[in-house]
């Protein structure tokens, strides 16, 4: 049983109604599609299907996300000038997408330092409460590193083109990026955000010898969890009082009513005295 | 979006069919405005795929509220932040003249989702606590917060409603998205001595003053 003391204020809630849904614009029968530029010095045209998608992409950005169909799509990245996708630089891959989950497809450098693609998976499970979900992914032609936060390793011996998923208590982190077994950053420290309700994706790219290692960041909405409710109550002092105020009120009519009926038969005492007197 | 993705492969399809000819001439090539040897021009996306900078971006910084008044009610509170505690709840002050603030969802000044904002109506060697006072509080009364910046976010009161503590819509009441309201929480009803529990919410929400 609830009781709500105000008429049209269903309107509290009603209106939040429909909108726990994540951001994301996945549903059954769609996947949402990223893209991320990690090939340095080299911009691209982006062919879905044989069709331009992404026009003069640049090293470091991040497209989409795409809310496409679940199914098969295939990528090939050309030169800019290129009129067509018939002659790639890389490519064409196939990515199969599968609905209700979240991809990021990024063109990279493997650890010799060639141009290669993979496609990430991306959990968007949503996270505790009070928890955000850090995940790093090594795409530099780089060695193996150690992820470190606050100068501490939290994944170690990282090789590309793998990733790692923590997931922690939402705050910042100064996370640094070091080659495995040493804590002397070769990127960061830099401060970065973990948000309840967040999946926040670290990509260490860029090539280690042209000395174009970087950082690049995706943030994707994934859903909180509340708390599972309020406990605002511990003592009962305000039910107590709650309580013994009607009780007063009742003692203090009852006492009223004693002392009238008291005053009428002191009346009646008196009067008769004076009958008396 | 059919058409437009044909437009582009005509296009190429056309001038690969054209390139071996010479330019052509006379009337037979009336559609042909600009006969200079102008380079093909680059098919353009049909797509408007939005990119953006992976660089780190720059996060919001919440504005903590610091105080909650409700003349109303008499309610002049200090508020701090709080997270979660053991067992999924959310973390209290434990002096009921504290409220806190539930610093993982919104604040009044976020762009989107409510502000939560809970106080003990009552704990063990306290006086009762302020929020006792939002049980008596009615529609359209004003609710200001303070931020720490020293902003003031005005609120309207929509509705006081008591749930059942298992019935509490918490999904909503702390949502992200879709609203941006102001909900006050503390207990009600019954207070179950062997439990130390009351068995209701007291939930206020008030609605903010555009």
């Amino acid at each position: 049983m609830r009781k709500t003391i105000a008429a049209g204020v269903v309107a509290g809630f009603a209106l939040a109604a429909g909108f726990i849904a994540p951001a994301q614009a996945i549903s059954a029968t769609t996947a949402d599609l990223s893209v991320l530029h990690g090939i340095p010095d080299t911009p691209v045209d982006v062919y879905v299907n044989g069709e331009l998608t992404l026009d003069d992409f640049q090293p470091g950005d991040l497209a989409g996300p795409l809310d496409l169909p679940a199914g098969d799509y295939e990528v090939a990245l050309t030169a800019t000038d290129a009129a067509d996708a018939s002659a790639p630089i890389l490519g064409p891959i196939t990515l199969t997408l599968a609905a209700g989950s979240s991809y990021t497809a990024v063109a990279f450098l493997d650890e010799a330092g060639d141009p290669t693609a993979k496609l990430f998976t991306n959990d968007i499970s949503t996270t505790a409460a009070g928890e955000g979900r850090l995940t790093v992914r090594h795409v530099a032609a780089a060695p193996a590193v150690d992820i470190l936060a606050g100068g501490a390793p939290v994944v170690e011996d990282l090789v590309n083109p793998n990733e790692a998923t923590l997931n922690i208590p939402a705050g910042t982190v100064s996370a640094s990026v070091a080659l495995a077994g040493t804590t002397e950053p070769v990127l960061g420290p830099a401060d970065v955000a973990v948000q309840d309700g967040v999946l926040t994706i670290v990509y260490a790219w860029g090539s280690a010898e042209g000395e174009s290692l970087a950082l690049a960041v995706q943030n994707i909405t994934v859903g909180h969890t509340a708390p599972g409710g309020v406990n605002s109550g511990t003592a009962g002092y305000a039910a107590q009082r709650d309580a013994i105020v009607p009780a007063l009120w009742i003692l203090g009519i009852a006492f009223s009513a004693a002392l009238a009926s008291l005053g009428v038969v002191t009346a009646r005492r008196a009067r008769a005295a004076s009958v008396e007197s | 979006m059919l058409r437009r993705l044909i437009a582009p492969v005509a296009l190429v399809l056309a001038l690969s069919a054209c390139a071996p000819a010479p330019a052509p001439t006379g009337a037979g090539a009336p559609s042909s405005p600009a006969p200079s040897a102008t380079p093909a021009p680059a098919p353009t996306p049909d797509y408007d795929v939005p990119v953006v900078q992976s660089t780190l971006p720059p996060v919001r910084a919440a504005v903590p509220p610091v105080r909650v008044q409700i003349g109303a009610a008499g309610i002049d509170i200090d508020v701090i932040p709080v997270g979660v505690e053991a067992g999924g709840f959310m973390e209290l002050p434990e002096n009921p003249a504290i409220a806190g603030w539930y610093r993982f969802g919104s604040d009044p000044w976020s762009p989107d989702g409510n502000t939560v904002i809970s106080a003990h109506i009552d704990a063990p060697e306290y006086p009762i606590g302020p929020f006792a006072e939002l049980r008596g509080l009615v529609p359209g009364s004003e609710v200001t917060v303070l931020g720490q910046d020293g902003a003031a976010a005005v609120y309207d009161v929509a509705s006081v409603t008591y749930y059942p503590k298992q019935d509490l819509p918490t999904d909503e009441i702390f949502a992200r998205m879709g609203t941006r309201s102001l909900v006050l929480i503390t207990c009600g009803g019954a207070f179950d001595s062997s439990t130390g529990r009351y068995a209701d919410n007291v939930v206020v929400v008030a609605a903010p003053r555009t």
